[in-house]
């Protein structure tokens, strides 16, 4: 099977909308579970009380955050070393969810700190490497948005990726580079976790959960973009032929020049 | 039920966290099936007028 077949929007956009449905389901699957190992059968914590529960989504959260933006400089190396459209559509499609990862990892971390550290937030090197992140995500948001070639935006884009991805060791490693606030890693490949195992593995259904639903949203976005770039090719006019026209109240569809 | 939401006194803190990933999930999916919808007609739209000049 040759794998690069599918390194062209025409022979990728077809299987992506499958595996859109498959992945979006998997993750509803994963939450729905993970939620109810965390909240039904996860006992309550003997030094937090409840509010650890909160780790259910902010780990989660906070590991998507740092691994999407990995992602995204990966797929940018790959779009300027072989100027391929398909790996800056990627790197673009991941961008708006990581940084809805970000946000919600910093806004769950607030509202973590304020029963455990009594504050929402302090300027520690974990918190405010992380906001540089969601920082980062909304510049690689914005300079796209302000770069009207796409070809010119996707390598402005993908530098940008690839001189901001250094931030994430820095999140990873800041809590042992300097004195935080924050606690250390939840799980270490090295060390026994720390944690109950029933709150491991809501932990965990809740991080796969996560991770399917990035994939899924990156493949829908990555299919709409790859109809806004190439929609004067025969393949997209093909497949917009077949799609369920609403015909009759959609003005595109209508004769637009006298029935020319 | 009501002392199920209140989470020990940590409930504010709780729901105020779930509720926000909730909405996030929600925006970003109502925003994903818009700009889809709204990229076809673009295309369609494109398409209609270069068959057209």
């Amino acid at each position: 099977m040759n794998w690069f077949r599918f390194a062209s929007p025409a022979s990728f956009y077809p299987i992506a909308g499958p595996l859109t449905a498959v992945f979006g389901w998997v993750a509803v699957a994963l939450a729905v579970a993970g939620l109810y190992v965390g909240f039904v059968i996860a006992p309550t914590d003997a030094q937090q009380g409840e509010s650890y529960r909160i780790i259910f989504i902010h780990v989660p959260a906070a590991w998507m955050a740092m691994l999407i933006y990995v992602v995204i400089a990966f797929w940018s190396l790959f779009s300027l070393t072989l100027n391929a459209r398909l790996p800056a559509m990627m790197a673009q499609a991941l961008a708006p969810t990581g940084a809805m990862f970000a946000f919600i990892a910093l806004w769950t971390g607030a509202f973590w700190g304020r029963p455990t550290w009594g504050t929402y937030w302090v300027w520690d090197a974990r918190l405010t490497s992380t906001l540089v992140l969601l920082f980062l995500y909304l510049g690689l948001i914005a300079l796209r948005s302000a770069i009207d070639d796409p070809r010119r935006a996707d390598r402005a884009c993908a530098l940008l990726a690839l001189v901001g991805v250094v931030n994430v060791p820095i999140i990873y490693f800041s809590v042992r580079w300097w004195n935080t606030l924050h606690q250390g890693a939840t799980i270490s490949m090295t060390a026994a976790p720390k944690m109950a195992q029933t709150m491991l593995t809501a932990m965990l259904l809740m991080t796969f959960a996560a991770w399917s639903y990035a994939i899924a949203t990156a493949l829908h976005r990555v299919r709409t973009l790859i109809i806004e770039r190439e929609a004067l090719s025969d393949w997209v006019g093909r497949f917009i032929a077949e799609s369920p026209a609403k015909a009759a109240n959609d003005p595109a569809a209508a004769p637009r020049h006298g029935g020319v | 039920m009501t002392e199920w939401l209140a989470r020990g006194g940590h409930g504010f803190f709780i729901w105020s966290s779930y509720g926000m990933f909730a909405l996030a999930l929600v925006i970003e999916i109502v925003v994903l099936r818009r700009s889809r919808r709204s990229a076809i007609e673009q295309a369609r739209a494109m398409r209609a007028d270069s068959q057209a000049s």
